[in-house]
């Protein structure tokens, strides 16, 4: 009698402490944060996995090699990990997808990802999928089996899907059209338009919607935090309006499984159509405007833009995009997989210049993604091999965490030095990566506020 | 150059200079007493607040908070 007495008291006493408190803290109710941020750094690491570390020493970085090296990252200050996608492939960067639910053998197991997940989390750090959903690899099962079945039929017959279901799956056509490919020994042609091994999945098709919420939920199913799509303007080649549908739909049933479910899309492409894409209700979609060496950073590190237009670019993007999403999450980035590296902007010599553009980039609003190596300055550009080189965590002549580079790639002379010297170089850029994302963590409202310029306060 | 980063919680000055030459900025226009919270400097040399100036060396980064 006297404890329930007593237990009711306690509660009176809370609720009256939570009342005083909200009407001591009003602002609490009314602040802006993004649903995505807010937490953390708010940094996402890009790993390239094939190039990154090597655990088992037969030349291709893995996941236990990722493991191996989530100290390395975390203490650099990361909060999250996109990984280029891990599923079984016959391409070196694997985004020709042969089996959506299994993990490629040259990066490990689905044991070794599951654990990957696990220690991600025990330090709470999100993991990120790249998933590829425009097109699969034509050594897909799907691909073969539709190819199959059309080789099989007699000249001038009408493919029947209730006889095979897979040629739904893609776009096939009896005459050539442009970004078809032609089918080798049939009469057939199919929509291609990365390249013949890389056959256009048909997204209209119920059956291979089917397929991606069942390909998401069993991700989502493992634990993972979210998912990078690739080449979203390319789901219906330049149609925005039909991407946005299909954007809404792949995010909508992420959610029905998993509410918090983070994803950003690679729109490659100018700011209004992202922000029409934005009306999808996406997280995130990559600031392309700001990236490369034809983005805003660029132009104003090279002079051939006034410093103003990187605040004011900013501000224009933060109203465009919230005007087509309030809850949008920003997803800046400088270099990617697909662009040149950062060292490759500048001449020898202007370490200060290279520090400042990446600084741009992390000071930015949302998610900020970081290309691994950046962090050291490697250097890489010109074809896509070059771009993807292996991680260079020391110089020892026999490291056995570093990767074979790609094949193809050029003899690339890197201008800075690896992991192992930069670390203990307190003005290495490695360091300035290190106290940059420090100052994104220790102040959260540069991830989550909305930026201004002080107009007339001082020059260029 | 300058930018405000602002919640309701904690806005916050990042002052940045993207050049390879020193700059100095009067913030006397905010009308407010400033502390110099965050300085880095990628060039070696630090930002430095005196009142309301605030002097940036090349490729500095100054974050700022109002008291």
């Amino acid at each position: 009698m006297f404890t329930d007495r007593l237990r009711r008291i306690l509660i009176a006493v809370v609720l009256v402490l939570l009342v005083l408190i909200s009407r001591f803290f009003p602002q609490t109710q009314d602040v802006f944060v993004s649903s995505k941020t807010a937490s953390g750094s708010n940094t996402v690491y890009e790993i390239f996995v094939g190039s990154f570390c090597d655990s088992d020493h037969d030349g291709t970085g893995d996941l236990n090699g990722i493991r191996s090296k989530l100290d390395y990252i975390q203490g650099l200050g990361f909060d999250q990990i996109w990984l280029t996608p891990v599923h079984p492939s016959d391409t070196y960067h694997k985004y020709d997808v042969k089996d959506y639910c299994a993990i490629d053998p040259s990066f490990g197991t689905m044991a070794d990802y599951e654990a990957l997940l696990a220690d991600c989390h025990s330090r709470g750090m999100r993991v990120l999928m790249d998933l590829v959903l425009n097109h699969t690899s034509s050594a897909h099962p799907w691909f073969q089996q539709a190819a199959a079945y059309l080789r099989s039929l007699p000249a001038g017959a009408v493919p029947d899907e209730r006889e095979c279901r897979y040629i739904s799956y893609y776009r096939f056509s009896a005459e050539a059209q442009d970004g078809y490919a032609p089918l080798a020994d049939s009469q057939w042609y199919y929509e291609a338009r990365f390249w013949s091994g890389m056959p256009d999945l048909n997204l209209d098709s119920p059956l291979v919607r089917e397929e991606i919420e069942e390909i998401a939920a069993f991700w989502l199913g493992k634990g993972v935090d979210g998912f990078r799509l690739d080449a979203v303007t390319s789901y219906y080649t330049n149609e925005t309006e039909h991407n946005t549908e299909f954007m809404r739909y792949f995010c909508d049933t992420c959610r029905a499984i998993k509410s918090d479910c983070y994803i950003v899309g690679e729109a490659w492409t100018d700011r209004n159509t992202i922000a029409s894409l934005y009306e999808s209700g996406i997280d995130s979609l990559f600031d392309f405007p700001f990236a490369d060496t034809g983005g805003v950073i660029a132009g104003v590190m090279s002079g051939q833009r006034p410093a103003r237009d990187y605040v004011r670019e900013m501000i224009a993007s933060e109203e465009l995009f919230s005007r087509a999403n309030p809850d949008y999450t920003d997803a800046p980035f400088y270099t990617n997989h697909d662009t040149g590296r950062n060292a490759d902007h500048f001449q020898p010599g202007q370490t200060a210049a290279l520090k400042m553009a990446y600084a741009m980039s992390l000071l930015m609003r949302g998610n900020s993604f970081v290309y691994y190596g950046e962090e050291i300055g490697m250097n890489g550009s010109g074809r896509d091999e070059n771009k993807r080189g292996a991680m260079y965590w020391s110089n020892l002549a026999d490291d056995p965490d570093i990767c074979s580079p790609p094949a193809g790639m050029d003899y690339i002379q890197l201008q800075y030095p690896p992991v192992s010297v930069q670390m203990n170089d307190p003005d290495s850029i490695l360091n300035w990566f290190r106290s940059v994302i420090t100052l994104r963590s220790k102040y959260p409202v540069i991830a989550s506020g909305r930026s201004a310029e002080v107009e007339g306060a001082c020059s260029e | 150059m300058f930018i405000r980063y602002d919640d309701v919680h904690e806005p916050v000055l990042l002052a940045m200079n993207l050049r390879d030459h020193d700059t100095e900025c009067d913030l006397s226009i905010l009308n407010e007493k400033l502390e110099l919270a965050e300085a880095l400097g990628a060039a070696g040399r630090l930002p430095t607040l005196n009142g309301s100036k605030v002097h940036l060396p090349a490729y500095s980064i100054a974050l700022i908070l109002g008291e």
